[in-house]
């Protein structure tokens, strides 16, 4: 059997000078709006929460990092309440949407994402793992998120935004 | 089956060209590769370029026209290649004002898919970008006939209530006018290219870049995939033209 090298090497060239080509792309998988309206029963009330320095302290030591901003912006209605927060994975930030209810995670999901790698973090068998989070002692959540091979900055990143949000919930409801 | 080696002579023009073709990448994946290796020793985190060309490379140039404009009185926001600036300050990345409405104790920036909010100090209170507003791309800021903000896009107009949470349809009359710019003094410009350039770019980054090629885009990825498959293609001519001198001894020399 005679082995064709240069076709086979030519479809090698082609493969990569393709896979270079990729770039990212802002995926809008839902729209803000839509996940507001499909979290609640009833017509939540937007509102924000003013960041004071205690807050902003607070949030330094769940996030590892300083807070931009001086307000956050949530909808909530009764005891639920729903938030929309951006963190960057590798360069580009991630937009979900987390609703709490009784410091308990409802819900989380990948509304925008725009990293060209590690977009598997939006499918059900990844975002189902933060239902029933909850934040305990020293920031910590009661339950480990599994990572995915290939998305662990996405990962961190949304695990990260799960405690931010579970503690917001808190600060929140406590205003 | 058995493997059909090409004729030596094709072997060996093939390893000559491809090697002359790829000796420049190959010198460069070489030389970058051993410099990165002794990172530390060499210093190279700590060593900065700024140098046009290379700063060009990480569109750090700052070629772009810089547009200045005043806010809360005495204060300057300055837009630059995609980053804002107060007072010299980097704000946020986003694209040039279309309005600037200062208020107490929330003054909002503009831009075409982003609103920022601002204490009377520059701090930042807020960004809310498009997926969060009524509209998707803001085209002016008009002013009512009672002086209130008007956001005007495709979508409709719309007006901000007193915190700029709330956004209600505004179908009255209203006036635009455009953003004044402001000239920036020599000192002011310096300092401004000084802010969007910071210290420049590490030679660390400059040489991994030139190793992976992504120094000069996708062309320079491009050309080192291929030297990378050069080499492979040159150790299998090399071991090719190896192979096919074993298969073939020289005849012993007649005497």
């Amino acid at each position: 059997m005679q082995i064709h090298l240069t076709t086979h090497l030519l479809a090698l060239i082609l493969w990569l000078l393709s896979s270079n080509s990729m770039h990212a792309i802002e995926d809008v998988y839902l729209e803000p709006e839509a996940f507001i309206a499909q979290s609640f029963e009833g017509e939540p009330e937007q509102k924000v929460l003013w960041l004071t320095k205690a807050t902003k302290a607070s949030i330094k030591q769940v996030l590892g990092r300083d807070y931009r901003g001086m307000r956050i912006r949530y909808w909530q209605h009764g005891a639920r309440t729903a938030w929309i927060l951006d963190e960057i994975g590798k360069v580009k930030p991630i937009t979900s949407g987390f609703v709490v209810e009784n410091n308990q995670m409802v819900s989380m999901q990948v509304l925008v994402y725009r990293e060209s790698h590690g977009w598997e973090v939006r499918y059900p068998f990844f975002t189902d793992q933060f239902t029933g989070l909850e934040l305990g002692e020293n920031n910590r959540l009661n339950k480990k998120i599994d990572g995915i091979s290939g998305a662990t900055l996405s990962v961190n990143a949304l695990t990260r935004l799960s405690k931010l949000a579970l503690h917001l919930h808190q600060e929140a409801l406590s205003q | 089956m058995s493997l059909q080696l090409p004729r030596k002579r094709t072997i060996l023009a093939l390893h000559r060209w491809l090697g002359l073709a790829s000796a420049l990448f190959l010198l460069s994946l070489s030389i970058t590769g051993l410099a990165l290796n002794h990172t530390e020793f060499l210093k190279l985190d700590q060593i900065q370029i700024k140098s046009s060309f290379i700063l060009d490379r990480y569109g750090m140039s700052g070629d772009s026209e810089i547009e200045a404009y005043r806010i809360h009185q005495s204060d300057t926001l300055a837009h630059l290649d995609g980053q804002l600036f107060y007072n010299n300050e980097p704000l946020i990345a986003g694209s040039r004002p279309l309005g600037i409405i200062s208020g107490d104790p929330i003054s909002v920036v503009a831009t075409d898919t982003q609103l920022i909010y601002l204490t009377t100090a520059g701090e930042l209170i807020e960004i809310v970008d498009s997926s969060r507003l009524p509209y998707s791309i803001l085209t002016a800021i008009g002013i009512t006939i009672d002086g209130s903000p008007v956001l005007i896009s495709a979508d409709g107009n719309w007006t901000p209530d007193a915190d700029w949470i709330e956004f209600e349809p505004y179908q009255s009359a209203y006036d635009v006018a455009p953003l004044q710019t402001i000239a920036l003094s020599v000192e002011g410009t310096d300092a401004l290219l000084d802010a969007f350039q910071g210290g420049g770019v590490s030679l660390y980054r400059v040489l991994l870049d030139l190793h992976s090629g992504r120094l000069f885009g996708w062309g320079g990825r491009t050309a080192m995939d291929i030297s990378a498959i050069a080499i492979i293609i040159l150790i299998t001519s090399g071991i090719g033209g190896w192979l096919r001198k074993s298969r073939h001894p020289k005849k012993p020399h007649a005497r």
